[in-house]
C-alpha cells in the first residue's frame, strides 16, 4: 500500500512537473528531487538542464504510461473546438426546425410557398413533400392541385432539379412522361458508361470516360449522381482528387463544375480533401458543390476552410457556401465587396449572396440592379429573390419596365414570385402590397394584320405539304414548302419553327440556327412560349458552340452562348440551362475573352 | 488485351523460365516483366511463377509511355498512374533535405528542454517552442524524414490541446531518437528519423500477387497542417495492415480512389515501428469491390476492445511517438449509440473526430443504422483511448455499403 501511495504521489508529482514546467527554481529543484529517488542519474548530473529534461521525460513516461492507466473513454470526445458559432448554430437550428416541420405539412399552398421562398434545404424537402401530396389528389381541391402542378412546372432552379424530377415522375400525362423519359435516358447513359469505367481501371481505356461525354449528356448524368452505384462515386472521387492518373487540373475543375448540383453526400470526403488544395480553382468549385450537399459534415469543413482562407476570391465563395448552409459569418465581408463599381469585382459577391436566405440590409444589392452589366443585374435579382425582402419589389418593378432584356424579365418574375412566397410564409398579406400583376400584360408586338382567307388557306396547304415531304425524307422539298408557307402568311411562326426543329433533329445545326433566329424575329414571345422550340434552340446553340470551340473559334462560341442566354430559358430543362451557363463561364475563365459581359440592349421586335 | 496477345506472352515467358532452370536456388527467378506493344499501345506485363512449378500467371499491368525504360524486375520505373509525363505530374512539393544526425539530435533535445521548461500547459505559446516546431520553408528546406514531420505535427497538436500524456509519449520518442542519433548513424532508429530507412530501402520485403483493400485515406499534420497523405490498405486474407504515405501532392503515391481493390503485381514493404510502409511498384486498381471481399475483412476484424488496447500499448512501448496503429473493428450489434461501439468483451471504444460539430454530424449520419465495421486509427486523447474512424461498412451480406467518412 505504501509503495502504491509512493508511486501515486510520484506520478502526481511528475505529471504536475510535466504540465506546469520546470522553468522556475522551485520546480527545477522538485524535478531533481523526484529524479534522484530510486534509480536515476546522480544529483551532479542533474545540474545540466538538458540531462534533467531528458531524464524527467524517461522517468515520467515509464511511470505514467502504464497499461492500466490507459482506458477507453466512456463517452465520445467532447467539444474541443474554440470557434464561437453560437449565432450561426442558432440560425442553422432554425433551419432544421423548419425543415423537420415540413414532413407533417399537408397544405399544398404552404408547400408551394416554401418551395418558392424557402432556404435550399427547405425548398428541396417541400418539393418532395409536394410530390407525395399530389399522389393523393382526392384530398385536395382542384384549385390547389392546379396551383401545385403549375408550381412544379415553373420552378426551374438547377438546385432543385433532382427533387423536382422525383416529385414529377409519378404525375400523369406529359409531365410524368417527360420525367420518366429523362430517367430512361439517364439509365442508358449510365449503362454505356459502366463498362468504360471498368475498362479504364483495367488499363483498357485510354482516357477518362466521363470527360469524353458530350456536355449535355454529362449534365443529365451528374444531376442524378445520388442514384449512382458506389463504385461510380468512387471513380468520381478519384478524378476530382486527381488520383486517377490522367486528369489535368483543368479537367478536374470542369468535372467539379458539372457536379455543382449533384448533392451527393458520398462526395463529401473528396470535396473536403480539395478545400485544402493549392489550386484556388479546385477550392472554389469544391466549395460550390459542398454547399449544396445536405450532410452534417459539410458545415464544419466549410467553416474551417473559411477561417483559413486568405485570398479574397476564395473567401467570397466560401462565405456564400456558408450562407447556403445557414452560417452568416461572411455576410458583412460580402457586403463590403459590393462597394466597388466594377462588374468583375461585384459579380462574385452577388453570386455568393444568392446562398443567403436573408441579409440584414439589401440596399447595396438593390443598387446593383441598375448596373450596366446585365450579368450583374441578373445576379442581384437572384440574390434579392433568395433574401425575400419585400422592399425589393418596387425596385424590381422599376427594372422590369426599364429593361428590354428577356432573360432579366424571367429572372424578375421568378424573384417576385419567390419574395411573395416568403411574405406569405411570414403571414403577411400580399394583396396589400402596391404591386400590379399586370406587368407582363403589355403587348410587346404589334398585332399582325389579318390575312385574307385565301392566303391563310394557301399557307396551310404549303405547311401540310412540307410536313408530308419531310416525313417522306425529301428534305429540301419539304423545307422549300415550309418557306412558301411562311411567306404566304406574315407573322406565322409554325412553319419556320417546324423547319428549325426538323433541321435540329437532323443535326444540321447551322441551318437550324438560321431558322430559329428567324422564328425569334417573327415572334419572340411565341417562340419563348414553345417548350419544344426552346429546348431545341438551347440544344442547337450548345452543340454549335461546342463545335466552334473544337475549331478554336471561342469568340464566336461565346457570342452564341451570350445570345441564347439572353433568351427566356425557363422552359428549357435545368440540365441544359446549367450546361449553357457552365460552358459560358468556362470560356470566360479561359481568359480568351475578357471585360464586362455585354448583352444586346435591344432585342428584335 | 486479346487472348492471342496474352497467349503469345505466356509462351515467351515459359520459354524464358525454362532457360532459367539452370540458375542456382539462391538466384531463382520469381517473376519477369515484359514491355509489349499491341495495336500501337505499349503495355507492361508482370508474369510470375504460380504455386505449381512452371505455371505462369499473367497480371495485367499499366499502360506506359513510349519512352519508359525497364530498370529491373517489374520496374517500369515507379510509374505514377497510367501515363508518364506532364499529364499526371502534381505540383512541386517543398524542397527537402537530409538532416545531419548531430544536428537532429541537438534539435530534438532542445525541443524537449524548451517544452519541459515552459510546461505542457504553456508550451504552445512559447516563442522558442513555436520557432522550433515550425521551420520556415522559405528560408530553409524542410527535413526529408516523414517520421520527423509527422512527429512534429502530432506534437504541435498535443501542445495546443494541453494533452500532457500525449506530449510525454512524443517527447519520449524524441528522447530515444536523440540517443540513437548520438550513438551511431547506422543505428536503425537513427536512420529512421533521418529519413534514410525509407530512402535506402532498409528491411525491404517484396510482395507479389496479393490483393489489398484500401479502407482509409487521410491527410494528417506534418510540418504544416494536412501536409502528409496516408492510405491504409488491409489484406482481407491475413488482416495485415499496410500504409502508403507521402507529402501531399508529391509523387510516390499510387492511383485510385478510396475504397479500391489493389491487386499487387510487385510491391515492397518496410517493417517500421507502426504500420508496415508500403510502396506499390506494379499493380492494378479497381473501385469495383465485391461483397465477398468486405465479408472477408469483417471476418478478420478485431472484436475485442482489450486486444486493440493491448496492441496499442505494446506499439507505443516499442516505438513511442511513432506508432499510430490502424485497426478494423467489428462492434457488437445493438450498441447503445453509434458513437460508442462495444466489443465482445463489453468494453466501448468511442469515436473521435476533428471538430466540435463532428460527433453531432456522425450521429445524424448513422441515426438509422449502426455500422457493421469500422476502420480507423487508435488515438490517445487526454489519457483516454478513442477510435478515429476513416470509413465504415453497413448492411448485410447481400447489400454491403462502404462509407468513407473523411
Amino acid at each position: 500500500m505504501r509503495d502504491i501511495e509512493e508511486q501515486s504521489g510520484s506520478s502526481d508529482t511528475l505529471l504536475t512537473l510535466v504540465a506546469g514546467g520546470i522553468g522556475t527554481d522551485e520546480a527545477y529543484q522538485r524535478a531533481g528531487a523526484a529524479l534522484t529517488q530510486g534509480e536515476g542519474p546522480a544529483p551532479d548530473e542533474l545540474r545540466d538542464e538538458r540531462t534533467l529534461a531528458t531524464s524527467l521525460t524517461a522517468r515520467a513516461f515509464a511511470t505514467l504510461f502504464v497499461r492500466d492507466s490507459l482506458k477507453p473513454a466512456l463517452e465520445p470526445a467532447s467539444r474541443t473546438d474554440t470557434h464561437d458559432g453560437s449565432s450561426d448554430e442558432a440560425s442553422q437550428a432554425q433551419l432544421i426546425v423548419r425543415w423537420r416541420e415540413l414532413d407533417s405539412v399537408d397544405d399544398l399552398r404552404t408547400l408551394v410557398a416554401v418551395a418558392r421562398g424557402g432556404a435550399l434545404v427547405e425548398r428541396r424537402r417541400a418539393l418532395v413533400r409536394l410530390g407525395e401530396r399530389l399522389n393523393a389528389p382526392k384530398e385536395h381541391d382542384a384549385e390547389a392541385l392546379r396551383h401545385a402542378s403549375e408550381a412544379l412546372l415553373t420552378i426551374g432552379s438547377p438546385d432543385l432539379a433532382y427533387e423536382r424530377s422525383l416529385a414529377r415522375a409519378p404525375l400523369p400525362g406529359a409531365i410524368g412522361r417527360e420525367v420518366r423519359l429523362e430517367r430512361t435516358q439517364w439509365l442508358e447513359i449510365l449503362d454505356r458508361l459502366l463498362p468504360k469505367l471498368r475498362a479504364f481501371w483495367e488499363g483498357e481505356y485510354p482516357s477518362e470516360p466521363l470527360l469524353e461525354l458530350a456536355g449535355h449528356e454529362r449534365a443529365v448524368l451528374l444531376l442524378r449522381s445520388r442514384d449512382f452505384p458506389d463504385a461510380v462515386i468512387a471513380h468520381l472521387s478519384a478524378v476530382i482528387e486527381g488520383t486517377d492518373g490522367v486528369s489535368l487540373p483543368r479537367d478536374r475543375i470542369s468535372l467539379l463544375s458539372s457536379l455543382r448540383y449533384a448533392g451527393d453526400p458520398r462526395l463529401v470526403p473528396s470535396l473536403g480533401y480539395l478545400l485544402a488544395d493549392r489550386d484556388s480553382g479546385l477550392v472554389i468549385e469544391a466549395a460550390q458543390v459542398l454547399s449544396r450537399i445536405e450532410d452534417p459534415r459539410v458545415l464544419p469543413l466549410l467553416q474551417g476552410a473559411y477561417e483559413r482562407a486568405v485570398l479574397p476570391g476564395i473567401r467570397i465563395v466560401l462565405a456564400g457556401a456558408l450562407g447556403r448552409c445557414g452560417d452568416r459569418r461572411g455576410e458583412a465581408f460580402l457586403m463590403d465587396q459590393l462597394d466597388s463599381k466594377e462588374a468583375a469585382q461585384i459579380l462574385m459577391p452577388l453570386e455568393a449572396l444568392e446562398g443567403f436566405d436573408r441579409v440584414k440590409d439589401t440596399t447595396k444589392i438593390v443598387a446593383s440592379l441598375r448596373h450596366q452589366d446585365s450579368l450583374v443585374a441578373a445576379a442581384a435579382i437572384r440574390a434579392l429573390a433568395r433574401c425575400g425582402d419585400a422592399a425589393a419589389l418596387q425596385p424590381l418593378r422599376e427594372l422590369r419596365h426599364a429593361t428590354s432584356i428577356a432573360a432579366l424579365w424571367g429572372e424578375i418574375e421568378d424573384a417576385v414570385t419567390a419574395i411573395r412566397a416568403r411574405i406569405e410564409l411570414r403571414g403577411e398579406d400580399t394583396e396589400q402590397l402596391s404591386v400590379s400583376e399586370s406587368w407582363f400584360g403589355a403587348s410587346e408586338h404589334p398585332i399582325a394584320p389579318r390575312t385574307p382567307i385565301v392566303r391563310k388557306t394557301r399557307a396551310w396547304f404549303f405547311f401540310n405539304l412540307g410536313c408530308v415531304w419531310l416525313f417522306l425524307g425529301a428534305k429540301e422539298r419539304g423545307l422549300a414548302a415550309m418557306e412558301r408557307a411562311f411567306r404566304s402568311r406574315e407573322s406565322w411562326l409554325t412553319p419556320i419553327l417546324s423547319a428549325g426543329l426538323y433541321l435540329a433533329r437532323a443535326g444540321e445545326d447551322v441551318r437550324a440556327l438560321v431558322a430559329f433566329r428567324r422564328a425569334y424575329q417573327v415572334s419572340r414571345r411565341k417562340t419563348e412560349a414553345s417548350r419544344a422550340g426552346m429546348k431545341a434552340i438551347a440544344h442547337t446553340f450548345l452543340r454549335r458552340a461546342e463545335a466552334l470551340e473544337r475549331e478554336n473559334r471561342a469568340a464566336i462560341a461565346q457570342a452564341l452562348l451570350e445570345e441564347v442566354l439572353s433568351m427566356d430559358l425557363r422552359l428549357v430543362p435545368s440540365a441544359l440551362r446549367f450546361e449553357l451557363e457552365r460552358r459560358y463561364s468556362s470560356l470566360l475563365r479561359q481568359g480568351e475573352l475578357s471585360g464586362p459581359h455585354l448583352l444586346p440592349k435591344e432585342l428584335p421586335r | 488485351m486479346s487472348a492471342r496477345h496474352r497467349d503469345d506472352i505466356v509462351m515467351l515467358m515459359h520459354a524464358l523460365l525454362d532457360k532459367a532452370d539452370d540458375l542456382p536456388e539462391e538466384a531463382r527467378i520469381r517473376a519477369l516483366s515484359v514491355l509489349s506493344e499491341h495495336d500501337g499501345v505499349l503495355r507492361s506485363e508482370m508474369a510470375q511463377l504460380g504455386d505449381e512449378e512452371g505455371v505462369v500467371r499473367l497480371d495485367s499491368g499499366i499502360q506506359v509511355a513510349p519512352d519508359a525504360a525497364l530498370t529491373g524486375v517489374g520496374a517500369v520505373p515507379l510509374t505514377q498512374g497510367r501515363r508518364q509525363g506532364s499529364a499526371s505530374t502534381p505540383p512541386a512539393a517543398a524542397p527537402v533535405r537530409l538532416l545531419g544526425r548531430e544536428r537532429l539530435a541537438e534539435w530534438l533535445e532542445n525541443l524537449i528542454v524548451s517544452i519541459l521548461r515552459a510546461g505542457v500547459d504553456s508550451a504552445s505559446a512559447s516563442p522558442t517552442v513555436r520557432a522550433l516546431l515550425r521551420p520556415d520553408p522559405e528560408e530553409e528546406p524542410l527535413p526529408a524524414s516523414l517520421i520527423l514531420a509527422r512527429w512534429a505535427g502530432r506534437l504541435r497538436r498535443a501542445l495546443q490541446a494541453h494533452d500532457a500524456l500525449m506530449v510525454l509519449l512524443l517527447l519520449e520518442g524524441g528522447r530515444l531518437a536523440a540517443a540513437a542519433l548520438k550513438e551511431s548513424e547506422t543505428n536503425p532508429l537513427a536512420e529512421l528519423w533521418l529519413g534514410k530507412w525509407v530512402l535506402q530501402g532498409r528491411n525491404e520485403e517484396r510482395y507479389y500477387g496479393r490483393a489489398l483493400v484500401e479502407l482509409g485515406r487521410e491527410r494528417v499534420d506534418g510540418w504544416n497542417r494536412g501536409a502528409l497523405e496516408r492510405r491504409h490498405l488491409v489484406d482481407p486474407a491475413t488482416a495485415e495492415v499496410f500504409c502508403e504515405w507521402a507529402r501531399h501532392q508529391e509523387t510516390g503515391l499510387s492511383v485510385g480512389p478510396c475504397p479500391r481493390l489493389v491487386t499487387v503485381a510487385l510491391a515492397s514493404a518496410q517493417r517500421l515501428p507502426g504500420p508496415t510502409w508500403l510502396h506499390l511498384h506494379q499493380y492494378s486498381v479497381s473501385p469495383f469491390i465485391e461483397s465477398v471481399t468486405f465479408e472477408a475483412l469483417a471476418a478478420q476484424a478485431h472484436r475485442r476492445v482489450d486486444t486493440i488496447l493491448d496492441a496499442y500499448f505494446e506499439g507505443q512501448r516499442r516505438a513511442p511517438g511513432i506508432s499510430e496503429p490502424f485497426v478494423v473493428f467489428a462492434p457488437e450489434p445493438g450498441s447503445s449509440s453509434p458513437l460508442t461501439p462495444v466489443g465482445t468483451d463489453n468494453r466501448t471504444l468511442p469515436l473521435i473526430g476533428s471538430s466540435a460539430l463532428w460527433a453531432e454530424a456522425l450521429e445524424k449520419l448513422w441515426s438509422h443504422e449502426a455500422p457493421r465495421l469500422l476502420a480507423g486509427r487508435i488515438v490517445l486523447r487526454l489519457g483516454r483511448m478513442y477510435l478515429a474512424p476513416c470509413s465504415a461498412l453497413f448492411g448485410a451480406s447481400d447489400k454491403l455499403t462502404f462509407s468513407r467518412l473523411s
